[in-house]
């Protein structure tokens, strides 16, 4: 069972850098970075966070062909394998369309963007030019002027059927964008389906958990914690995922209007402990123990600790070390 | 008498306790830190060189220059009294 962290650059790079190195001493395999314009350049800390570390996995999770275009991307990653070869892994979904929206940014024909940015990024990284007459990209013939030493692993971030079912096809790893135990199964079986289709054994693929976690001693600090960020989720939630949970579509509506009007603290004081249940991982160490065990028992093989971690990042990241990684990695 | 001296006379718990207050005022803060010693800090983190003398007078410099009174206050509160009439001959 492998170990990543999520951070969102929020902070100035040096906050995001120490909680990397901490993360690193703390036993976690993997970090990933979001991209999000609004937040420091995801590029940029990973760098840092490449110089200050030695052996943990880094890569951006999850980027997005709708704005950073996949040469670029390509481009991104191999030279971040400069810094730290073989650690380099490259996460890329649709994109928040919150954060797309406010660009005007459509996520048009999400399979086949999906599909072909991988397919560039995957040809380039890989020292090959890529050539492609596609749906959404057109590229003549696009390479390098240098070499990149080793495969760049990509881990596609995926929700619904179709796009599970892709990730399974074409990616090396596969970010399912869930906490909940029901929602991980669901997502398990559009992987299997994928990876039958491509004549792939699902052991061949990495299939992490990709969930919003905190953890404390105190309840009430992991709940105030993951509370803001399960809102967002309520509400960007398609309503099939709120039936399945039996969550008002309504509620959910409030709290996207009052999130839209940027009233932070309606739209927070409308999350209820059955949201917090179906979008979250929070608890005390044991309780997420037990839900992280739940999760690994239905077959994933890699777990992401993603946001907001806790309230106070540094003290969760160390309870995780001292209390939750260790029933894991003995 | 210099800072690290100071630190060099304290017990290894007493390092210890001063690491994990002023880490914690640190990262709590939102005021800006210069990037020279940002980069210091992170690279004695990643070596463990927080703990060293050197390393805590840093730590208590970067401490200061953030949030003066907290950390004041924080090694106070515990009892270091040299190092904040150390610390305030230095303001």
């Amino acid at each position: 069972m492998e170990f990543g962290i999520e951070f969102v650059p929020q902070n100035p790079f040096w906050k995001t850098t120490y909680y990397a190195i901490q993360a690193e001493k703390t036993g976690f395999d993997s970090l990933w970075i979001t991209d999000h314009y609004n937040n420091r350049n995801v590029y940029v800390s990973l760098t840092t966070v490449a110089i200050y570390t030695e052996r943990i996995k880094l890569g951006p999770g999850v980027t997005n062909p709708y704005l950073i275009h996949p040469v670029i991307t390509a481009q991104a990653v191999s030279s971040l394998n400069e810094i730290a070869p073989g650690r380099i892994v490259c996460g890329i979904g649709v994109g928040d369309k919150t954060t797309l929206d406010m660009l005007r940014i459509e996520q048009k024909t999400p399979i086949a963007t999906i599909k072909e940015a991988v397919q560039v990024i995957r040809e380039m990284t890989s020292g090959k030019t890529a050539k492609l007459d596609g749906k959404v990209f057109s590229i003549k013939g696009a390479r390098f002027f240098f070499q990149v030493q080793n495969p760049i692993p990509i881990f596609i971030g995926a929700q619904g059927p179709k796009m599970l079912s892709l990730a399974a096809q074409i990616g090396d790893g596969v970010l399912i964008n869930a906490s909940h135990p029901n929602d991980v199964k669901n997502a398990l079986n559009f992987i299997k389906e994928g990876a039958e289709k491509a004549s792939k054994k699902l052991e061949e693929l990495n299939i992490a958990a990709y969930t919003s976690f905190s953890t404390s001693k105190d309840i009430q600090e992991a709940i105030k914690a993951v509370t803001p960020v399960v809102a967002f989720i309520v509400a960007g939630a398609p309503e099939s995922l709120l039936n399945a949970h039996g969550i008002s579509i309504e509620l959910a509506k409030e709290i996207r209007e009052a999130l839209s009007e940027a009233s932070w603290k309606e739209a927070f004081s409308k999350v209820t402990p059955e949201m917090i249940e179906a979008f979250s991982i929070c608890g005390k160490p044991e309780t997420c123990i037990e839900k992280i065990d739940a999760l690994l028992k239905i077959g994933v093989n890699q777990f992401v600790v993603g946001s907001p971690i806790g309230l106070e990042v540094h003290k969760s990241i160390k309870l995780i070390g001292e209390e939750i990684l260790p029933h894991f990695k003995k | 008498m210099e800072l690290e001296s100071l630190i060099k006379g304290l017990s290894q718990r007493s390092k210890e306790e001063i690491l994990e207050g002023l880490t914690n005022i640190v990262l709590k803060s939102s005021n800006q830190l210069s990037s020279s010693l940002a980069k210091s800090f992170l690279y004695k983190f990643q070596k463990n060189e927080l703990t060293s003398n050197e390393g805590l007078a840093q730590l208590i410099e970067i401490s200061k220059a953030l949030e003066y009174e907290k950390t004041l206050d924080f090694l106070s509160k515990k009892g270091f009294q040299e190092l904040v009439n150390f610390l305030k001959t230095m303001k």
